[in-house]
């Protein structure tokens, strides 16, 4: 009962922290980088005119965020919306203008349906799998942008489809295009760029790099913001996955202690006759619940090593099988895969260890009350 | 010296209070084989309990070396039953899990003996009681008579002051039964110990250096 708790609640930790993982690379590595840096209007969207929100000169600020230790690359990126159209389909798009050469990184979290992975700068754009559906295109097809510029006037583009991605994200997918930095500023009339999006080696160095360019540049009128700040998807995601899992183990530790706790009880039943012998040749009721929780111990310490070598299989196994589900939201479907985390384990073994011993302890310390008379007319 | 003064002790609540020890004192002295006789019902068990450390007065004193043996502590308690008492239960009581060896051991290793002392002196008594072959096996698989010899074995093992027998032959046959008094007998006159034996059996008599009978929830010479 014990190792099942386990292995239920440590699979199921073990396959939302996997997908959590899976949907981080997505996020961080096509969409918003580890960091982000902008003017403060640009994130609250509070501005009269779009200019006040771009950063203008903004070569020699990337080769300054460049030179702090653990950032690996910072590129800008220019987001507008436009519509994008074919000879016979019209849609609206949010155009990403990227620089390939800066983010090498880009197409990890992205899965290719069609095409290249990247545009060269040869006027090729990337275009989210559902929105690709919609406008019914393939790699190789013209298509063309039409939006308005900075200063209001309508401006056009002619591309060809260089590729269909998909992020998994359904919302995202169906909206969003990938183009050269270049051609987006050019379409928008402009040098500038939204925001600098910087890349790390380490994501446990995300909090120090953020706190250096906050120093350096928090007086600047510049404000940087982690992935996971803007991610409003992924947090929503998380704090889903969190509450269920949190009931999933609360329903978990329910049965199992309406398990463990008839289980000890008709145990201690049987065992009545043996207390009030072992009680009466000498043995204090503090020896009796010392040894009584050394067993209770020694079980709870077996299940969980069963549990844990159970649960290390099935992650195995699942993995290898390689299952594919569809899920709410998502645009292509998911690859199973189950994380197996030493630290959820540890976590809930602890925590199943410190509950059914606890209410153990309480059925044992009853029982070892019971008169001694009493008990030894009970059959041993 | 174990000494009852002036002890009451009744059973059930209320209405259905039925006492069973009325204002009874007595003084066992130490060495002998005492016997105490009654009728089903009169009370023997009772005072063997409130005696042995297993069941309290509801008002009197139980008295051992002259202190009040239940105004203490249980760790106090329990460790004088486990120093200076030993159990001969009808039923056996021995722990099914464990072999005739290790029946008779637990005591000592309660007791926190080292193992050679523990091994030495369980053998010792193993070999006194006839059960050295059987001392692998488990209560299961033992009779009657040789169940009952590992729990003599397990209430001398430690060599008590006194020994507390609760018509140990009730579950006997009637050689088997004659069999066990004559070994209590014999080993109490070995290690000296005092035993204390309640019984309805009147052939107790031969054996015994003193006979009391309960009745009228009083002892009587």
């Amino acid at each position: 009962m014990i190792s099942g708790a386990l292995i239920g609640v440590t699979l199921f930790r073990g396959y939302v922290l996997r997908t959590l993982e899976v949907i981080q690379t997505t996020i961080v590595n096509g969409q918003f980088g580890h960091l982000q840096i902008a003017k403060p209007e640009y994130w609250s969207q509070e501005y009269k005119n779009k200019k006040d929100t771009l950063l203008a000169d903004y070569g020699p600020l990337v080769e300054k965020i460049k030179a702090i230790p653990n950032v690996t690359a910072v590129s800008p990126r220019m987001k507008f919306y436009g519509l994008l159209s074919t000879e016979n389909i019209s849609d609206s798009a949010m155009v990403i203008g990227i620089d390939p050469k800066q983010e090498k990184d880009f197409a990890v979290g992205l899965m290719m349906i069609a095409g290249k992975e990247f545009l060269v700068g040869d006027r090729k754009i990337m275009i989210g799998s559902s929105l690709a559906r919609r406008l019914r295109v393939k790699p190789g097809d013209d298509i063309t942008l039409v939006t308005t510029t900075l200063d209001q006037v309508v401006n056009a583009m002619d591309f060809t489809v260089g590729g269909v991605f998909a992020t998994g994200a359904e919302e995202f997918d169906s909206v969003a295009a990938f183009a050269h930095i270049e051609d987006t500023q050019k379409v928008m009339n402009s040098t500038a760029v939204d925001v600098l999006k910087i890349s790390i080696n380490d994501m446990n160095s995300l909090d120090s790099v953020k706190g250096i360019i906050e120093r350096e540049y928090g007086s600047a009128h510049l404000e940087t913001r982690t992935w996971y700040q803007i991610s409003d998807l992924f947090r929503k995601v998380e704090s889903f996955y969190n509450t269920q899992t949190g009931l999933m183990f609360s329903i978990l530790v329910f049965i199992v202690l309406l398990g463990i706790t008839n289980t000890v009880s008709m145990s201690l039943n049987e065992r009545i006759g043996e207390i009030g012998t072992l009680r009466a040749l000498g043995q204090s009721r503090s020896s009796l619940l010392n040894q009584f929780m050394l067993e209770s111990f020694y079980l709870c310490i077996t299940a969980l090593a069963i549990g844990t070598v159970a649960c290390f299989t099935i992650t195995r196994l699942v993995n290898a099988a390689g299952i594919k589900t569809e899920i709410p939201g998502a645009s292509v479907p998911i690859l199973v895969e189950i994380g197996f985390y030493s630290d959820v384990v540890l976590a809930f073994s602890l925590a199943l260890f410190i509950i059914v011993n606890f209410f153990t302890a309480i059925l044992v310390f009853k029982f070892i009350r019971i008169k001694i008379v009493e008990a030894l007319r009970y059959n041993i | 010296m174990l000494e009852l003064k002036n002890v009451f002790k009744s059973y059930g609540e209320g209405e259905q209070k039925q006492p069973v020890l009325d204002d009874m004192n007595w003084t066992f002295k130490e060495g002998q084989f005492t016997a105490l006789l009654g009728k089903s019902g009169s009370g023997k068990s009772t005072v063997l309990n409130l005696l042995s450390g297993l069941d309290s007065p509801d008002k009197g004193t139980v008295l051992f070396s002259g202190n009040d043996l239940y105004n203490r502590a249980d760790n106090d308690l329990s460790k004088i039953r486990l120093v200076h008492f030993g159990y001969i239960f009808q039923s056996f009581n021995l722990l099914s899990n464990l072999t005739a060896y290790e029946n008779i051991e637990y005591p000592l290793y309660l007791l926190n003996q080292g193992e050679a002392d523990r091994k030495k002196k369980t053998l010792e008594i193993l070999e006194q009681l006839e059960l050295s072959p059987y001392q692998n096996k488990l209560p299961s698989q033992l009779s009657g008579g040789q169940r009952q010899r590992v729990a003599i074995g397990r209430a001398l093992v430690k060599s008590p002051k006194f020994i507390f027998a609760d018509e140990p032959t009730a579950n006997l046959d009637e050689k088997t039964g004659a069999e066990i008094i004559n070994l209590i007998k014999r080993l109490q006159k070995h290690y000296g110990s005092t035993i204390i034996y309640v019984t309805h059996d009147t052939d107790i008599v031969n054996v015994a250096d003193t006979c009391l009978f309960l009745t009228n929830k009083k002892i009587e010479p």
